[in-house]
């Protein structure tokens, strides 16, 4: 069924005026339709300026996160139909924003390398596959679904209030990491999060748990890290 | 920066605003003690307390002793190990046990002052 | 770590005892904060020793939780450690008016 959507996107073109202004667009789309196909609508017959970001289109690349009525969610991934009629649009918060939807993710990415995001292993590899079983499968299974679109990170108060703390997304990748059974930089990685701006920022404001796209329960994530990093440092490990 | 708040968020802010609340108060009321050295102007100060107003303020301390209080619960509860699924029910529960207790404790309070 | 564990055990020890500091208050003491019962109550040891656990306790966890929400809002190396600076000070300077009051 059609029906008329007002979007109302937060525009910034910074080679034409420095001040970030409010433009609104009224499209007719297919209720099953997404934001992303509105967008999608606009740029193509309404506005060729309008920029946004977008891959996949089918929520597994993180390309198209972006503030949605108030909550970041992936363009491709929200149905209008479930959406109000007047849609209003924004780039992610607290990151910078480089042109319309854009934002600049370095700072996202940069907070991923500190947790050394790729097995470490020196010992001999094997002929074949490094083997794991299926119970050690599942013990990272959830945190492997992460797209990488920094909903979780920039949905955080504190990431908002402290741009150093590492923020959701790298600690659930430091999970990933730290509990497969086939990486042994543990140590290491341990020490990275059990910092001044890691696992112990966080509130449990569950804020990351409410936009993921991929329904990752980030917070019991750095919950089993936090108890993790405590019976390691009774035990006399970290510090 | 406008952003939707959900139970998670809002729970959170409470318990943060409860807590720089009480800090505060932790101060004034090791301020107020401070006066037993000397029984004269201990006994003034408390007649000065006295005040419904601070009556008042005394309920309104209660409330957001208990809130802090729940809400701390809550947190340590999903530190240990109490299932992430639930965290929403518990800050539901504990606004309803909050409320309760502050409804007792209010009545017994009012009915002594009057 | 150690900080934050602390803080999470002084805030459970925080819990039983304010529930313990009402029912004296209240039920026992029956509201009475006159000069007298006040110095009545203060002079029974058991009564001394909890309240120095539940001061330290109630400054520790009250400081340390400020203090972090402090430095999260507050930017650049120097002022947030200057400001932790404060709330030790000030911690520490609570806790001596605060012993002087319980133990006398």
């Amino acid at each position: 069924m059609d029906k008329y959507y007002t979007f109302k996107i937060k525009r910034y073109l910074p080679d034409e005026n420095p001040q970030t202004r409010w433009d609104e667009f009224r499209v007719k789309l297919n209720s099953i339709e997404r934001v992303l196909d509105g967008l999608i609508k606009i740029k193509e017959t309404r506005d060729g300026t309008l920029t946004f970001r977008k891959s996949c289109a089918h929520g597994v690349c993180g390309s198209c996160a972006m503030k949605i009525s108030g909550k970041n969610r992936l363009a491709c991934q929200t149905l209008v139909k479930d959406m109000p009629e007047m849609i209003e649009i924004e780039p992610l918060p607290a990151l910078p924003v480089i042109k319309d939807l854009v934002v600049d993710m370095s700072l996202f990415f940069r907070k991923n390398d500190e947790v050394l995001p790729y097995l470490i292993n020196n010992e001999t590899p094997p002929e074949r596959e490094r083997i794991q079983s299926p119970e050690d499968q599942h013990k990272i299974l959830e945190s492997l679904t992460c797209v990488m679109c920094g909903s979780c990170t920039t949905a955080c108060p504190i990431f908002w209030a402290d741009k150093e703390y590492l923020g959701p997304s790298a600690l659930l990748k430091a999970y990933r990491f730290i509990f497969d059974t086939r990486d042994r930089a543990k140590e290491q990685r341990l020490a990275t999060i059990n910092s001044e701006h890691g696992i112990w920022r966080c509130h449990s404001i569950f804020n990351c748990v409410e936009v993921c796209p991929k329904q990752i329960d980030i917070t019991k994530h750095i919950l089993l890290l936090k108890r993790l990093a405590v019976k390691r440092g009774f035990k006399g490990g970290v510090e | 920066m406008r952003y939707r708040l959900n139970i998670g968020s809002l729970t959170w802010l409470v318990h943060r605003i409860t807590g720089i609340i009480l800090t505060l108060y932790l101060i004034a009321h090791i301020y107020v003690l401070s006066h037993l050295s000397d029984p004269v102007t201990y006994n003034k100060l408390m007649d000065f307390l006295k005040n419904p107003i601070f009556k008042i303020f005394e309920l309104i301390l209660f409330a957001i002793v208990l809130k802090h209080l729940f809400g701390g619960i809550r947190i340590t509860l999903l530190e240990i190990g109490f299932s992430t699924k639930y965290h929403k029910t518990m800050s539901y529960i504990g606004a309803f046990l909050v409320f309760i207790i502050w409804i007792v404790g209010a009545f017994y309070f009012l009915k002594e002052a009057f | 770590m150690w900080g934050w564990l602390l803080h999470r055990i002084t805030g459970v020890f925080l819990a039983f005892g304010l529930l313990y500091h009402f029912i004296v208050m209240h039920y026992i003491g029956h509201d009475d904060y006159s000069y007298d019962a006040v110095m009545q109550r203060l002079s029974e040891p058991s009564w001394k020793i909890f309240n120095v656990f539940f001061l330290f306790s109630a400054l520790y966890h009250g400081f340390y939780g400020l203090n972090g929400v402090i430095s999260e809002y507050v930017k650049g190396e120097t002022v947030k450690n200057f400001s932790k600076f404060i709330m030790i000070v000030l911690s520490f300077i609570l806790a001596f008016f605060g012993l002087k009051i319980v133990i006398f």
